[in-house]
């Protein structure tokens, strides 16, 4: 099922979590964002041609960008069969979520369900977004948008995020797929802080 | 229109409010930081977004727009609407003249809070009398109110009982549940940034300022993980039927509503078992 020089890379996420706007910021693509209505209801694919890059040994890189979950109850079970499609045709997961919540029951859920249409193979990236957006404590800074950085207080509290997701994800993995901490790449994807980490983590799979 | 004001019907009040948190920000850039208020294209969006939402909601969990209101705790934004509808759906009375909600003009430009000081003075004198948190309260009311509607409240406090109203604040993890508290009570607990939120009950009991109390009891957020919640679940169907209401604060700028959904369904069901609070 998976072609050999083709690399497929899904991105995966609860609705409004900017899975679109990752993509878009990561591929210079240009798919409809908007944060009021969720624009992907079917999922959407693009094409790059990757022929030129010495040592990276797929032709072309086939990325999917799939319906948000959580949106409701209804919603979710409608877009079940798009994951039952693509899921077993993917190399590389990027389960886009956000940082700005303590909130990842919804991800839970679904990283549950969709186990059993995992390959062994399959490399899983948790995409953590809007670390902009990551809550700070009244006397402290918030994201430095000059630099277009995280501020001191920010970069303190990432790590601590990443043991929280990590320790629910881990959970709900059961040892299906190998995942490890670094496989969890804090950015944010209006500010493009994060997004060369993450591109690679996505392109080298490990 | 009467039995409206106090859900389906007045012997039986909801005890349900659903709040929408954080409207402020619905729009980037929307927010007028001099006045402390959105900007006039802004408002327009945070009503129709709001109003999106309502509709939602109201279609997956049979509950109308006399339950939810929208809000911004954190910019003080239209805490008496929230605090109106709190009161009309709550099974005991509140003292509405106890409760007085934080000031939005305080976070506003200081020459701006300066000029709604002096026009509040003026209307006081004007009065021939002191604006006590009372009359503030109902001159803001009368303006959201009709006459009978006013009227249908002011007979609810007389109504009151004894006993402190108990309201169940409820809500996502990390949806604004402390912030909502400190503003509409106009209180000063520390907010949680960090992973760990409130993991148990807390109650909070509230001296108001002309005698009585108000007792809130702060739920742990869900939706953090699956085995966090099923804890919480059995804290929830404790606490839930002993209560005057349950204030649920949901966060307006975000869309996935799946976990709050399955929430309001939950509540609906504890609260139809107890019809009257449990005591």
């Amino acid at each position: 099922m998976l072609k050999p020089d083709e690399l497929t890379v899904l991105f995966f996420g609860k609705t409004g979590v900017g899975k679109s706007s990752t993509l878009n910021s990561l591929f210079g693509l240009n798919w409809a964002t908007d944060n009021a209505i969720a624009c992907t209801k079917e999922p959407q694919i693009a094409y790059l041609d990757y022929s030129h890059y010495a040592g990276f040994s797929y032709q072309q890189v086939r990325v999917v960008d799939m319906p948000g979950i959580g949106e409701s109850l209804t919603d979710d079970e409608t877009y079940m069969p798009h994951y039952e499609e693509w899921i077993p045709q993917t190399h590389s997961l990027v389960w886009v979520t956000q940082a700005d919540t303590r909130a990842y029951k919804r991800d839970e859920i679904f990283l549950t369900k969709f186990l059993p249409l995992f390959q062994t193979s399959l490399f899983l990236i948790v995409a953590l977004n809007k670390i902009d957006c990551l809550g700070v404590d009244e006397d402290e800074k918030p994201f430095n948008l000059e630099r277009g950085e995280p501020s001191e207080a920010q970069l303190n509290r990432i790590s601590e995020k990443i043991e929280d997701v990590y320790r629910i994800f881990q959970g709900a993995l059961n040892g299906k797929v190998s995942f490890e901490k670094e496989q969890i790449i804090p950015h944010t994807s209006v500010y493009g802080w994060g997004l060369d980490n993450l591109k690679t983590k996505i392109f080298t799979r490990g | 229109m009467l039995s409206s004001l106090f859900g389906k019907s007045e012997q039986t009040p909801v005890r349900l409010v659903i709040g929408l948190n954080q409207v402020d920000k619905i729009i980037p850039d929307g927010w007028d930081d001099r006045l402390n208020m959105p900007t006039q294209k802004a408002e327009k969006e945070i009503e129709r977004r709001s109003k999106d939402i309502i509709q939602r909601l109201s279609r997956y969990t049979h509950i109308s727009s006399d339950n939810i209101e929208y809000y911004s705790a954190l910019k003080r934004y239209r805490l008496l609407p929230l605090l109106t509808k709190i009161i009309k759906n709550a099974y005991a009375g509140f003292k509405l003249d106890n409760v007085q909600p934080a000031d939005p003009f305080e976070l506003a430009d200081p020459e701006v809070k300066a000029f709604a000081d002096e026009e509040r003075q003026k209307r006081a004198k004007s009065k021939g009398k002191e604006v006590n948190a009372k009359d503030r309260m109902f001159d803001e009311m009368r303006k959201i109110l009709s006459e009978d509607e006013l009227n249908l409240v002011l007979d609810k406090f007389r109504q009151e009982r004894r006993i402190p109203p108990k309201v169940a604040i409820l809500g996502k993890a990390g949806v604004g549940k402390t912030t909502t508290l400190n503003s509409v009570f106009n209180a000063q607990w520390k907010t949680s940034h960090t992973i760990v939120g409130t993991t148990k009950a807390q109650m909070k009991e509230f001296s108001l300022s002309s005698g009585g109390s108000l007792a809130v009891v702060d739920l742990p957020g869900y939706g953090r993980s699956m085995a966090e919640d099923r804890e919480y679940e059995k804290i929830y169907q404790e606490m839930i039927p002993s209560c005057d209401l349950v204030f649920l604060v949901l966060q307006a700028n975000t869309r996935d509503f799946a976990d709050d959904q399955e929430m309001i369904m939950k509540i609906s069901e504890w609260l139809r078992d107890f019809p009257t609070p449990e005591r």
